[in-house]
C-alpha cells in the first residue's frame, strides 16, 4: 500500500468519510472531524507512520492537504 | 472520621520507593490507559475532557516529555506525593497524578467529595486497569480517594508525604500551610491565577471568514470549556492598535460575532445565565472605566474599558464574559502583569517581542505565552515551575 493509500484509509476510518470527500476536506468541515475525530486521526497517523506529531503541528493539521505538508516534516511523503 | 473515605483507584497504603523519572512500568501503564480511553471514547461524548486526557497521555507524547530530561543528570523520585485537587476542573486530578508518577513517585490523590462524574468515571477506568497483574507495581504506587477537606486522613498524609501538590487556589493553600508537614517535604502550589488574550486588530482584520471562525473556535475552547473558571481561561481581551477607528470597530464586532457563533455549542443553562448576568451587573456598578457593554445574545457579554483598572486580577468573567481594552498591548501588559497573571494567548503579535518585553521590563506576571486554542494544554512546566524537577531529587556527584 502506498503512503497516499494509507493516508486516505486512515482519514476514511477515523472520520467516517468517503474517498471522494477527501480533497479539500477541512478540520471542522464535516461533523465527524471535530476535536474528538481529530485526536483519533492524529493518533492513527502517529501509530501507522511511527512518528510523533508535536502539539503545534497537531494544531496546524487543519485540512486533508495541510496534513500532507505536516507529515512531510516528519519524513513521511504522501 | 476515616470511615468517610471512599477509595476510588489503587491501594489504601501505597509503597513509597522512589523510581527514576519516566520509568518503563509507568510509561507502559500510561500507554495502556491512553489506549483504553481511546477504545472507549464513544462513551465519553459528553465528557470530552477524558478523551483529551487520553490523547495527552499517548506514548509518543510522553516520550517527547522524557526526551526533554535526557540531559545526563541523575534524577530519582522523592517518595510519596500527596495531591490535593479542587473539583472545579474536571480530570485535573489525573494530570496531577500522572506528573507525580512520571517524576518517579507514588501518588496519593485526594479528590473532593463533590467530585464530578468525569472524575469518578476516569477512576473506574484507572482502577480496572490497575487490577491487571502486569500493572501490580504501578497499582501499589497509586491511591485515589475522596473525602471531605477536614478528614483525618488528609492530616495524616500531609504529615507523611515527601511532597505536596495543591491545585485549589489561595484559600486551599493557606489552609494546608497551616497544617503540620514534614520539614523536608517539597511543596508545589498552584494559587489563584488569571489569564488574558492579545489580538492584533489589523491582523485579525485580514483573516478570511473561515480562518477567523477557526480562531474563534480556539478562543471558545480556551474560554468556555470550564465556564471560564480555569486559571488559563482568558478574562481580558487586549486589542493591539494605535487608535480606534470605524474600521477597528468593525473588526472587533466581526470577531465577537465569530465567537458568538462558535459559542452556540456551549451549554448555557438558566443557572449559568443568571450568574453571568449578575456578574455583569456587579461590574457595571463598581467599575468606573466602562466605556460600553455589549451583549451578543445571552452567550457572550463584552465590557469595553477605557483603561486597565487597578487590581485587574480581581476582574473575573464567567460563562463568556470578557473585559476588553484597546491600545498598545505593551501598555496593557505592564498593568496586567501582576504575579497572578498566568497565561497569555495571542494572535498577530510576535511572541519574541512579548517575552522580551516581560524580561526587559522585569514583570512579575506571565508564566506562559501560547497561541489561541492552547490555553488549557497541560505541560510539565506549569505556573513557571518545572514539575519533574520539583518532584524528583537530583543526585549531584563528583569523582
Amino acid at each position: 500500500m502506498t503512503n497516499l493509500e494509507t493516508y486516505n484509509r486512515l482519514f476514511i476510518r477515523a472520520l467516517r468519510v468517503k474517498e471522494e470527500d477527501l480533497p479539500g476536506l477541512k478540520y471542522r468541515g464535516t461533523n465527524s472531524w471535530d476535536s474528538l475525530g481529530h485526536m483519533d486521526l492524529i493518533s492513527d497517523l502517529e501509530e501507522t507512520f511511527d512518528i510523533h506529531i508535536s502539539t503545534s503541528d497537531v494544531m496546524a493539521f487543519s485540512s486533508y492537504e495541510k496534513g500532507k505538508e505536516v507529515l512531510a516534516k516528519y519524513g513521511v511523503v504522501i | 472520621m476515616m470511615d468517610d473515605v471512599t477509595y476510588l483507584a489503587g491501594v489504601i497504603q501505597p509503597k513509597a520507593e522512589p523510581l527514576k523519572p519516566f520509568s518503563e512500568p509507568v510509561l507502559d501503564f500510561l500507554e495502556e490507559l491512553s489506549g483504553e480511553i481511546r477504545k472507549r471514547r464513544r462513551e465519553f461524548e459528553t465528557y470530552r475532557e477524558i478523551p483529551a486526557f487520553g490523547f495527552w497521555l499517548r506514548r509518543t507524547h510522553m516520550e517527547e516529555f522524557r526526551m526533554r530530561y535526557e540531559d545526563g543528570k541523575l534524577r530519582i523520585g522523592r517518595g510519596v506525593i500527596f495531591h490535593i485537587v479542587s473539583s472545579n476542573v474536571p480530570v485535573l486530578f489525573a494530570y496531577s497524578m500522572v506528573i507525580g508518577l512520571l517524576a518517579g513517585n507514588s501518588c496519593v490523590v485526594r479528590i473532593s467529595s463533590r467530585s464530578r462524574n468525569e472524575d469518578q468515571k476516569l477512576c473506574e477506568i484507572i482502577d480496572n486497569l490497575l487490577g491487571r497483574p502486569e500493572f501490580s507495581l504501578v497499582r501499589n504506587r497509586i491511591s485515589v480517594f475522596s473525602c471531605k477537606r477536614d478528614n483525618e486522613i488528609v492530616k495524616c498524609w500531609l504529615e507523611e508525604c515527601d511532597g505536596l501538590m495543591v491545585w485549589g487556589g489561595d484559600q486551599a493553600i493557606q489552609s494546608v500551610r497551616g497544617m503540620k508537614l514534614r520539614p523536608d517535604a517539597v511543596q508545589v502550589m498552584f494559587p489563584d491565577r488569571y489569564s488574558i488574550c492579545i489580538l492584533d486588530t489589523e491582523r485579525i482584520g485580514t483573516i478570511p471568514d473561515e480562518g477567523l471562525q477557526t480562531l474563534a473556535y480556539g478562543f471558545v475552547k480556551d474560554a468556555y470549556a470550564m465556564d471560564q473558571n480555569a486559571c488559563s481561561s482568558p478574562q481580558f481581551v487586549i486589542w493591539n492598535q494605535e487608535e480606534e477607528t470605524e474600521r477597528t470597530e468593525q473588526i472587533r464586532r466581526r470577531w465577537w460575532n465569530a465567537v458568538r457563533k462558535e459559542a452556540t455549542a456551549y451549554e448555557l443553562n438558566p443557572h449559568k445565565a443568571t450568574k453571568k448576568y449578575e456578574t455583569l451587573c456587579r461590574y457595571a456598578m463598581i467599575t468606573e472605566e466602562i466605556l460600553r457593554i455589549e451583549q451578543y445574545d445571552n452567550l457572550l457579554y463584552t465590557v469595553l474599558l477605557s483603561k486597565i483598572p487597578p487590581n485587574p486580577e480581581t476582574y473575573r468573567g464567567t460563562c463568556g464574559l470578557f473585559f476588553e481594552y484597546q491600545g498598545d498591548y505593551r501598555t496593557a501588559v505592564r498593568q496586567l502583569a501582576a504575579r497572578k497573571l498566568q497565561t497569555v494567548t495571542y494572535y498577530g503579535i510576535r511572541r519574541e517581542e512579548l517575552t522580551d518585553y516581560i524580561i526587559n521590563n522585569h514583570l512579575y506576571g506571565i508564566h506562559r505565552v501560547v497561541p489561541i486554542g492552547e490555553a488549557l494544554n497541560m505541560d510539565l512546566v506549569w505556573d513557571g515551575q518545572d514539575l519533574i524537577e520539583m518532584l524528583s531529587r537530583e543526585i549531584v556527584w563528583e569523582e
